[in-house]
């Protein structure tokens, strides 16, 4: 049991990782990117292929960042003048072209994807191994619930919100909207490509199977399921992914129904439980509201 | 409100906590890492797409897979134990297939998985099965799953592309073939085969027109089709999945294509025919594994998976190549007296080998093994032989589609 | 040549999926991505009614129409209505939980397996240049018979010029009387219906299985937001010109990157219009 709940909660800190740099965009900006997950997928792949070739799992991981970062920086650019709707189905574009590429991409693997990448703490007994990388990807993911804290708190974080509330607010206070917008759209994405290089190391293997558009969907609705403080978020995701999971066992109890029946009644559980979640957590568990309202009082004394 | 969010977080998590832990709370089995079966049944986890691209295969491969657990059941089971099968679905999605296998063997502590079949859940899955020192059988086409670094503990009860393409090439040839152009789905599985056809084919003399390779889940493929008739091959080979191939032959047709046209078995069955009409599909070709039909083991799965399901082994493959799978690990765990990985991965090798007695069933088997014999055993989908790489040596049937049903022409012993 | 007929018949099918979308997002402003399932349910429920309850293909089909409009309704009633104040991304997630639990059932009810409906296949038509299937020549006139059916309903009913004024100004059409409840009930009957038509014929087209719509639901996405959120015409122009872009790119490039190119179309196109081909129309 306890290897499991380990391995679950990796992924879940890898996921709430990308809802950080997710609700960023969103949840802070109100940028809709349907394609977060395509940053994943380049920090996955360049980190991997880095390592296969012999470089340090840290340098790489760097790279990696750098590379989603560098390349969200020109889809603002040239995006960003697009309202909401049609900034998501751009995004989504972009993130199935990605994974068009890469399915075609001889040398990146292409279907078969890249085997044997390199694992995280490598080098210690597999029995130990999964609660080290845990530990690990736990601390990254405080540090980077700190980082994120501290931006937003910033008198950065509030113009985003200001663009998020009204660009055209925030455009008449002398605010260049646009350009916010971009560096909260490539941080985001460093943060998603950062989580993609850890998830490349932890989970050995990448093909653009795991990079599907259900995966930005998921870490959505871990967002909304939290609400869009950076501890909601995060914690929504965690949240959600171990709900899905928790299904699967609602299977070994020996329901009266097949085992192919059981996986379809499982989707149907996800669903519903979706649909009722909304309608009971409008802004999720973790609303940003709180903390925000202190600020704006302690500003207007001030 | 700090404490507040700690408070409810630590709430929602003793509740996410209890909901595994209750219903997880199965009885600890084995020592960690899954080596001896303590307990009185062996476990087996079945890890397979019963949602997502792969859903036409998933279902009728669990069906199988139950099939052969309840026959190896009624003949006494394994060891004096009663097999218990613990299906998870990967959703044909390499992340879901990890985290089910993770509970697989961490939870339920399962001696052995069963049934992966998109190329990329098996890649992503055998990391963790190998250091678990647990057999993962799968029915995955790609060559990377031949250089897995495995203990002898992964096997594939399906031909390597590469296998399956040479013989039909070879096939193709001697029959007068000398120009193929071929269209392939961009996945794994069958990209692999539409490479290793053409290196097969050319090597023998033949010449590969055009390779078009196209997206799953397209609404047509008319342009792909289009493409190929403009190439006038002697044959159109098309490396497809039943739901792809199925518009591609209604669209070739429509399209007024005439020649000769192959596919894999796993594509071309009764259920392609009956979306893409019988007149499609006239002449067709289609080549796999399952070359017995007559074969003992074949007709007792037909019965069965008739029964269960109402559709004919023949038009999944996989289900017969997983309803061998189960009774060569059987087997292969009696022959070994243990459960661990190694050792029964030795045996599977040994009870699938043509050096012992033939058998077609489980009872035969264990009876023979019981006595001190040496088993062969062949199966549904032909006369299995594991290599050392845990591949099998292609036993393959070739069939000619007449007026709708299949006829098997031709079979081929490997080598 | 041939390839360009195959991108119109392409583009109807895009802009059939696309249509009954572009309704409901222009009035409740989010991407319903329930719809692609939809698509879905209308078909199997055509193929239930005809090969498993053995009626004849046009009763089945009328009444599957008819089945899959009011099953809409019915999730927009209990899913969709009760969040009409909520985050429009809320809505977004509610639909992804309506989208899996109507794949559950069609799963449940009809398996995973490939089934079509039972209808013959006949070799295709030739008009000189190109040919076409009979199938084709009727999602084409279902596509033009639709969209003017829509058209009229938006410019010329009283309903229709209600959902118009929501869709621009909600505040003011609230403000001038309009009952917005009706507008919105409406709204999910008419993308509801449309949708329910389209399935049908994808089902013929293509096949069933449980990814049916949901595999087609980007292209629909692409050409709503190409031909203009809430332009019915704006659906199926986008669907066309996706369409031809894909199918025509075949000609030049592997098929398998006709996708990517449908996306590089659409951000070129949006680059010069932001809004789409036919906005401020």
């Amino acid at each position: 049991m306890a290897p499991y709940l380990a391995s679950l909660l990796l992924f879940g800190g890898i996921y709430a990782m990308l809802a950080l740099g997710l609700n960023l965009q969103w949840g802070h900006t109100g940028l809709v990117n349907l394609g977060f997950v395509a940053f994943f997928a380049l920090g996955a792949y360049s980190a991997a292929l880095l390592t296969l070739n012999g470089v340090p799992l840290l340098v790489a991981a760097v790279i990696a960042v750098v590379i989603a970062g560098l390349v969200a920086y020109p889809l603002g650019r040239l995006t960003l003048r697009l309202q909401d709707d049609y900034l998501a189905i751009v995004t989504f574009g972009f993130a199935e072209v990605v994974r068009i590429l890469l399915l075609n991409t001889r040398w990146v693997g292409g279907a078969d994807g890249l085997t044997g990448i390199p694992q995280l703490f490598g080098p210690l007994a597999a029995d130990v191994r999964p609660f080290i990388q845990l530990g690990a990807v736990l601390m990254v993911v405080a540090l980077v619930l700190v980082l994120a804290r501290r931006l937003t708190e910033s008198p950065y974080g509030r113009v985003l919100r200001a663009i998020r509330d009204s660009a055209e607010a925030a455009r008449s206070l002398g605010k260049e909207t646009e350009g916010y917008k971009v560096v909260a759209l490539v941080l985001g994405s460093a943060l998603a490509g950062l989580a993609g290089a850890i998830y490349a190391h932890y989970i050995g293997y990448v093909s653009p199977d795991q990079f599907d558009p259900s995966l930005t969907f998921l870490i959505f609705t871990g967002i909304v399921i939290g609400g869009s403080s950076h501890w909601g978020a995060a914690v929504g995701t965690l949240v959600f992914i171990a709900a899905m999971e928790a299904t699967r066992f609602l299977g070994d109890v020996g329901l009266p129904i097949s085992q192919s029946d059981f996986a379809q009644l499982r989707l149907l559980v996800i669903g519903l439980l979706l649909i009722v979640l909304m309608q009971r957590k409008r802004e999720g568990l973790w609303p940003y509201r709180h903390r925000e309202r202190v600020r704006v009082t302690r500003d207007a004394a001030a | 409100m700090f404490t507040q969010a700690t408070n409810r977080i630590a709430l929602l998590a003793c509740a996410a906590l209890a909901f595994a832990g209750c219903a997880g709370a199965a009885p600890p089995v084995g020592s960690p890492g899954g080596g001896a079966a303590t307990g009185d049944t062996i476990k087996i986890g079945a890890l397979l797409p019963l949602t997502g691209d792969g859903a036409n295969y998933g279902p009728g491969m669990q069906a199988a897979i139950q099939i052969a657990v309840d026959e190896v059941n009624a003949a006494g089971g394994v060891l004096g134990k009663q097999l218990q099968l613990v299906t998870e679905d990967d959703a044909t999605n390499p992340d879901q297939g990890v985290r089910g296998a993770h509970k697989l063997i961490d939870v339920n502590k399962v001696n052995a998985i069963v049934g992966t079949w998109a190329s990329s859940v098996t890649l992503a899955v055998t990391p963790l099965t190998i250091p678990a020192n647990i057999i993962e059988i799968n029915v995955s086409g790609s060559p990377q799953i031949t250089e897995l670094q495995d203990n002898g503990t992964v096997f594939r009860a399906n031909a390597t592309d590469a296998a399956l393409a040479k013989v039909v090439a070879d096939q193709f040839y001697r029959d007068g073939i000398r120009t193929v152009t071929v269209i392939s789905n961009n996945t794994a599985g069958t990209i692999g085969l539409a490479d290793s056809f053409k290196t097969s084919f050319t090597a023998a003399g033949g010449q590969v027109l055009e390779t078009i390779t196209y997206a799953e889940g397209q609404p047509s493929y008319r342009s792909e089709v289009n493409k190929a008739l403009a190439t006038k091959p002697d044959l159109f080979l098309v490396s497809c999945y039943t739901p792809d191939g199925t518009l591609i032959f209604k669209e070739a047709f429509e399209a007024g294509a005439t020649g000769k046209w192959a596919a894999p078995a796993f594509c071309l069955n009764n259920q392609l025919v009956e979306g893409a009409g019988t007149e499609a599909v006239e002449g067709a070709i289609a080549f796999d594994l399952v070359a017995v039909k007559d074969s003992p083991a074949y007709q007792r799965l037909n019965e069965a998976y008739k029964a269960k399901t109402g559709e004919e082994a023949f038009d999944n493959v996989y289900a017969v190549h997983v309803y061998d799978a189960v009774h060569l690990l059987a087997l292969a765990m009696q022959k070994a007296g243990s459960t661990d990985g190694q050792a029964v991965g030795a045996q599977m090798i040994e009870v699938s080998k043509a050096a012992g007695d033939k058998v077609s069933s489980f009872s035969e088997g264990a009876k023979l093994l019981r006595d001190g014999g040496d088993v062969d055993y062949d199966g549904a989908s032909g006369a299995i032989d594991f290599d050392q790489a845990g591949d099998m040596a292609p036993y393959v049937g070739i069939f000619v589609f007449k007026a709708g049903k299949p006829e098997l022409t031709q079979t081929f012993a490997g080598q | 040549m041939q390839a360009a007929a195959d991108g119109v018949v392409v583009g109807a099918m895009v802009g059939l999926a696309a249509l009954g979308l572009t309704l409901v997002w222009a009035v409740e402003r989010f991407p319903n991505i329930a719809q692609g399932d939809t698509l879905t349910l209308a078909a199997y429920l055509t193929f239930g009614l005809s090969v498993g309850a053995q009626l004849p293909i046009v009763p089945a089909a009328v009444l599957a129409v008819g089945g899959t409009t009011l099953a809409v309704q019915a999730a927009y009633q209990t899913a969709f209505r009760p969040l009409r104040t909520s985050p429009r991304v809320t809505l977004l997630v509610a639909s992804i939980g309506v989208a899996l639990v109507i794949r559950a059932i069609v799963s449940l009810v009809w398996g995973t397996r490939l089934q079509s409906y039972d209808l013959p296949v006949r070799r295709a038509i030739s008009l000189g240049l190109f040919h076409v299937s009979l199938v084709d020549i009727v999602i084409l006139v279902t596509v033009l018979g639709l969209v003017g059916a829509v058209y009229w309903i938006l410019y010329r009913s009283r309903a229709g010029i209600e959902m118009r004024a929501v869709a621009d100004v909600p505040d003011l059409a609230r403000v001038t009387g309009i009952d917005t409840r009706r507008v919105l009930r409406f709204t999910w009957l008419l993308s509801g219906f449309v949708t329910a038509v389209a399935g049908v014929l994808l089902g013929a087209k293509i096949g069933l299985t449980p990814l049916l719509g949901w595999n087609l639901l980007l292209a629909a996405f692409a050409a709503t937001v190409l031909g203009s959120v809430g332009h019915p015409l704006g659906a199926i122009a986008g669907g066309f010109v996706l369409g031809l872009a894909m199918e025509l790119s075949t000609v030049f490039i592997s098929p398998t990157f006709k996708e990517a190119i449908a996306f590089v179309i659409l951000a070129a196109v949006l680059l010069f219009r932001p809004r789409g081909l036919l906005a401020g129309r």
